[in-house]
């Protein structure tokens, strides 16, 4: 048995980055040309590395170290993205993106939150057993809703299932038209479970994250629906700007936490109090 | 005309139709298609939609088109169903890793095993991940008149190996333990591999997979250039049996008999 390791290769990004190259705070959407939209909104971006599907900028917004990085599409480049930025000094990552929704109740237009995530990937059973849940981090999820409110944006809160493809992993037929009979049921049994959307990132995201010790979060804008021909462009950019502002949020309330180890700022109440982690 | 009802169709909406060649050579990596396609001639650039890079040229009179499937099954299934949709009929995967080898072992795969995560969503784990005998024999041939030693080997993804610093995790121990069994040689690869041998013999498209694995180097594209050869010459053998399978009426090149 051959045992050489292919994903070394891809340590600090192909050896292009050392620490020091990734802010603490990190966008993560899945492709390139986002990446270079979101790095347009900072006070200043350098760009870091363009190493396979990992496009990476630093820069900063409003005195807030940020930087955002491209992970492709796939549980398994996110996996690789993930370990990279938080070896590389990451601490809080943000996942954005677009969707289209599961549920009635979601329009066109409006903004998804993840929760938590069905762990249909399969990539994330490498690291722990199926039935541990990949969770979004307090502090992210929060920071999302809350720059969502600013914004004034239309948002939902719930759980997002990842799969393992975007074709039949989502109940769309393969090339030629495949099917196989247990994709019939896909789209009804998730809406029927409450699942706002789906992608195939964000589960591994969440465990991943969650192993390493670093916040995660994922925000997407919802650009079409399966159900209308409704699509709203301006969806994505929704997204990119509540997730923006969020880190700065997140940023904030870490400098107001009691200490370094309380778990989340909470909303004011009547006698302060701190509450440990 | 551009098909496109879902997202990624038609690598969102960016390849027409005849664009694509028959003949595919797909790598992981979307900054080595303009790197390989630097061996074609009369380059038309298809698509640049996320990590799927697509470029059609010609080599040696015949059309070949580049695709990088990005890193994994669920980019690699993307690929795969829209190549094939736009008319991909053969496709051959190229890679190179950099490793601690000290020299460079080259490898066809007969077969993957099925860690890579997409392909469970579109066949039930008993289906077998396996390459095109044609594919196979073509890419032997080929080591054989480029002057290279290729191995026949089972491919089997390692994606644990992303935190694990051993190399492998857990669910490999059983395969190890079967391997050693029963005498079959199996390398650690890519899981895209798996996700595009199965896709492709559930398609009944021809599929196979040259792997690479050699010193680390400031010259990795010459490596991948070797393997991009390899490639190529492969498909020249598949070109002149397809010929030669016409004019006899035979489903399958075979050796003389």
């Amino acid at each position: 048995m051959i045992l050489s390791n292919p994903f070394t290769q891809y340590e600090k990004f192909g050896g292009k980055c050392k620490v020091g190259d990734i802010a603490p705070f990190v966008l993560a959407p899945g492709s390139k040309t986002r990446v270079e939209q979101i790095a347009k909104l900072f006070d200043e971006a350098h760009k870091i590395t363009d190493y396979h599907e990992f496009l990476v900028y630093t820069g900063s917004l409003k005195g807030v170290p940020i930087s955002v990085c491209s992970t492709g599409i796939g549980g398994t480049s996110v996996a690789i993205a993930v370990k990279e930025l938080v070896g590389l000094g990451a601490n809080t990552i943000i996942r954005v993106g677009v969707t289209g929704t599961l549920q009635d109740s979601v329009e066109v237009g409006d903004l998804i939150i993840a929760s938590g995530a069905i762990r249909k990937d399969r990539i994330s059973n490498y690291f722990v057993p199926p039935e541990v849940p990949a969770l979004s981090s307090l502090d992210t999820l929060l920071a999302l809703a809350a720059s969502c409110q600013k914004h004034k944006f239309k948002y939902h809160i719930g759980i997002t299932a990842t799969n393992g493809s975007f074709y039949c992993g989502e109940g769309r037929p393969g090339a030629h038209g495949y099917t196989q009979k247990f994709m019939n049921t896909i789209v009804e049994d998730f809406k029927k479970s409450g699942v706002l959307d789906w992608d195939t990132e964000t589960s591994v995201l969440f465990i991943l994250g969650a192993l390493l010790g670093a916040r995660v979060g994922r925000i997407n804008g919802v650009l079409d629906s399966p159900r209308s021909n409704k699509k709203d462009p301006n969806a994505e950019y929704k997204a990119v700007k509540a997730a923006v502002d969020a880190i700065l949020i997140i940023s904030d309330w870490d400098k107001r936490k009691n200490n370094k180890n309380q778990l989340v700022l909470l909303p004011e109440l009547k006698q302060e109090k701190s509450y440990e982690k | 005309m551009k098909n496109k009802q879902y997202f990624h169709d038609s690598f969102g909406g960016e390849a027409d139709q005849g664009k694509v060649a028959d003949t595919i050579i797909m790598v992981n990596n979307p900054l080595d298609v303009d790197l390989l396609s630097t061996n074609l001639q009369e380059i038309d650039i298809v698509a640049n939609h996320y990590e799927f890079y697509v470029r059609t040229g010609s080599w040696n009179g015949n059309r070949i088109t580049l695709c990088s499937t990005g890193i994994g099954g669920g980019s690699a299934a993307i690929a795969v169903d829209n190549i094939i949709n736009l008319g991909g009929k053969t496709i051959i995967y190229v890679d190179f890793n950099q490793t601690d080898n000290h020299k460079m072992e080259i490898y066809v795969g007969s077969g993957a095993i099925r860690l890579d995560g997409a392909s469970l969503d579109y066949v039930s784990k008993d289906f077998p991940a396996i390459a095109d005998p044609e594919i196979l024999m073509a890419v032997l041939a080929s080591g054989k008149r480029l002057g290279y030693e290729i191995t026949p080997a089972l491919l089997c993804p390692s994606v644990g190996a992303i935190i694990n610093d051993e190399g492998f995790c857990d669910i490999h121990e059983d395969i190890i333990n079967y391997c050693s069994k029963s005498k079959q040689l199996i390398v650690f690869s890519n899981p895209e591999i798996a996700t595009i041998l199965t896709l492709c013999s559930i398609y009944k498209i021809r599929s196979g997979a040259i792997y690479a694995i050699g010193p680390h180097s400031d010259i990795n594209s010459d490596s991948l250039n070797m393997c991009f050869n390899i490639a190529l010459t492969a498909v020249d053998y598949l070109f002149s049996w397809d010929n030669i399978k016409a004019k006899n009426s035979w489903r399958v090149m075979t050796p003389e008999i």
